[in-house]
């Protein structure tokens, strides 16, 4: 372990509308270790964007709000730094890759001048010189250095995704946060851009989370990996851990809902029901609803950490009082 | 582009034809005989018979028209049924005036609307917002003929800043210019407002703050740009308003200029000067929309490609 470069403690957000309020994140702690991967899992709100956007201070004001959290990115404390000083983070040590490549990009700007924009705030280069660096990261992610004076509009969704990731990459982050970077794209684009991500990243020694709901891409880039439900992290560990020795009932739920490759007939299981009502969280566990384990102390009682071994614990009733137990994984 | 641009040209001339013959017929719908008007009530029968055959007003309308475009293709506009001046050069000399009025008024609008549609946007709700927002309502509201009438009475009148009427000098082109921006500025202000509202909502924008450009340089450079385009369509159409109001404004401010020419003309229906008043203003109209959709062009990449 070469030291930490993102350390975020009791995160909360929350966004506060006319209907009431979403608690979007409810109290969680991540930290990642340089030149190392962090997977983000999680179904569709569960907060996972909330959580990225927090990290960068992007939180859209109103109506979100950070009710509590420290933040603390290569040894700064990023809650108590002035926007000013927030603006020289954010794409200089932190920068982030969006879900959807096709909306990304500004319509109305060349594609290298869009990141050279980013090269010139954080490198202090002259125009020349930082379109000189743009024209490098675009041959860097595999797009012709030519194709710099084009607009986004003239490229494909993939190519999108390639300039967002030069954006991204154009000054050597040591956090790279990427949101969902394959979900919108071609099943055989997906393979090419994770490819890329890997490969970038191990030559810039840059650390990453990668925010997704597929647990194949999290298999593929992942050394560590947290599973987000309802705003909190449920379960946590090394990516072995999480895949051979799967403790809360939600992880085993998104396995069981993986498709088998060798067996194509058999029926999936998906997961019941549907996520808890963020503008009104159960008392208890969020997932009890949906569980097939679940006690009565499920609906009324928050569940506490159960630590299997340093870095793999998981917040379930299941454990405290019994931590042989064996989850079904599907046959029950 | 060029192509483009030829096409649109061409497509003038269908426009214009239909202008005239629309005009034409209006025209003569209008109650009032031309040679009676021209010659007064105390005419005798005898010479209001022989200037209806002079000026050919006994004729089938649609013959009446075919001698007007006749004459309109060889570039002979007719001359005025009431002064007996060429109609051209009536137009060549009040032109400018009108021209110098609307582009005065467009050009105030831009410069007052976009900064506030902009403030308005990226405060949304703010104290500044919602003033600007009821203040852009009343101006929308507002008549020019009326907003005209107040100013003076307010700046001419009391205070005796400007002069009321005519033209001489710059000081009597503020009022009428004023006068004429105030209900494009509010439109054009509250399109800016909410196409503005739009973007810095849009991915990209995430994308521009992820990089660490600055709040202002994300207003200006990654928002508005996109914003002006709906901001630009309204410009243009509100030109078209500009010199509808140019015809009511002149009149209250005397300016010399061809609205009020068009009024006049209209009550003595003055036919050929009604006609080449029409003219001037739907060419202007339409080489102004011209001249937006090609500015589209510069703004927005995507529509260029298009345009080839």
């Amino acid at each position: 372990m070469k030291g930490t470069v993102l350390k975020v403690e009791n995160l909360a957000v929350r966004y506060v509308t006319e209907d009431g309020i979403v608690q979007a994140v409810n109290g969680i702690d991540i930290s990642v270790e340089k030149g190392s991967t962090l997977g983000l899992v999680g179904e569709t709100g569960a907060g996972k964007t909330t959580t990225a956007l927090s990290v960068l201070r992007l939180i859209p004001d109103p109506p979100g709000e950070v009710v509590s959290g420290k933040i603390e990115l290569d040894g700064k404390a990023l809650m108590e730094l002035p926007e000013s000083k927030m603006e020289k983070i954010r794409g200089g040590l932190v920068s982030m890759i969006f879900q959807d490549p096709m909306t990304a990009l500004n319509p109305v700007l060349k594609v290298g001048d869009q990141i050279a924009e980013a090269i010139k705030i954080h490198q202090q280069l002259s125009q020349d010189k930082a379109l000189q660096k743009a024209r490098e990261m675009l041959e860097m992610v595999g797009i012709p250095g030519a194709r710099m004076n084009e607009y986004p509009h003239q490229f494909s969704g993939g190519m999108k995704q390639r300039v967002v990731i030069a954006i991204a990459l154009s000054c050597s982050p040591k956090l790279l946060i990427a949101d969902e970077p394959t979900t919108a794209l071609d099943v055989t684009i997906q393979a090419q851009v994770l490819e890329l991500m890997k490969e970038l990243k191990e030559k810039m020694d840059m650390a990453m989370i990668m925010i997704t709901h597929d647990l194949g891409v999290v298999a593929e880039v992942c050394d560590n990996v947290a599973i987000m439900y309802a705003g909190r992290i449920v379960e946590q560990g090394t990516l072995e851990e999480i895949f051979n020795n799967t403790k809360h009932p939600y992880t085993e739920g998104l396995f069981l809902s993986i498709p088998n490759i060798d067996d194509r007939k058999a029926e999936l299981k998906p997961i019941r029901g549907l996520m808890s009502d963020p503008f009104n969280l159960p008392p208890g566990c969020s997932f009890c609803d949906r569980c097939d384990y679940a006690m009565d102390k499920c609906a009324t009682e928050k569940p506490e950490k159960v630590h299997f071994s340093p870095d793999h614990f998981v917040e379930c009733h299941l454990y405290p009082d019994n931590k042989e137990f064996q989850l079904k994984g599907g046959k029950g | 582009m060029i192509k483009y641009v030829i096409r649109r040209l061409m497509m003038l001339f269908p426009v214009m034809v239909g202008v005239i013959f629309l005009v034409f017929f209006i025209i003569s719908l209008t109650p009032g005989d031309v040679a009676t008007i021209i010659l007064g009530d105390g005419a005798t029968e005898e010479r209001i018979k022989d200037l209806r055959e002079e000026l050919g007003l006994d004729d089938p309308l649609i013959v009446q028209y075919g001698n007007y475009m006749i004459d309109l293709v060889q570039g002979d506009m007719g001359k005025s049924y009431s002064t007996g001046l060429s109609v051209a050069g009536e137009i060549k000399q009040r032109f400018p005036n009108t021209f110098k009025l609307t582009i005065t008024a467009i050009f105030l609008s831009v410069l007052i609307s976009i900064p506030i549609g902009v403030i308005s946007a990226t405060r949304q709700y703010s104290i500044f917002d919602n003033i600007g927002m009821i203040v852009a309502l009343i101006g929308i509201s507002m008549p020019s003929f009326w907003t005209g009438l107040i100013l003076i009475i307010l700046f001419s009148l009391k205070l005796g800043w400007f002069p009321s009427g005519g033209m001489k000098g710059i000081m009597s082109l503020i009022l009428p210019a004023f006068t004429l921006a105030i209900a494009s500025t509010a439109s054009i202000t509250r399109t800016t407002r909410s196409s503005m509202l739009e973007v810095i909502r849009q991915d990209y924008i995430t994308t521009a703050k992820a990089k660490g450009v600055s709040r202002r340089s994300v207003i200006n450079k990654h928002a508005l740009k996109n914003a002006l385009i709906p901001a630009v369509t309204v410009i243009g159409l509100e030109f078209g308003v500009l010199l509808g109001g140019a015809v009511l404004t002149e009149t209250v401010f005397s300016w010399p200029g061809i609205g009020r020419l068009m009024v006049e003309s209209i009550q003595r229906k003055d036919t050929p000067m009604v006609l080449g008043c029409v003219i001037v203003f739907a060419l202007s109209f339409s080489i102004v929309n011209l001249i937006i959709d090609i500015l589209y062009a510069f703004i927005d990449p995507r529509i260029k490609s298009n345009y080839s």
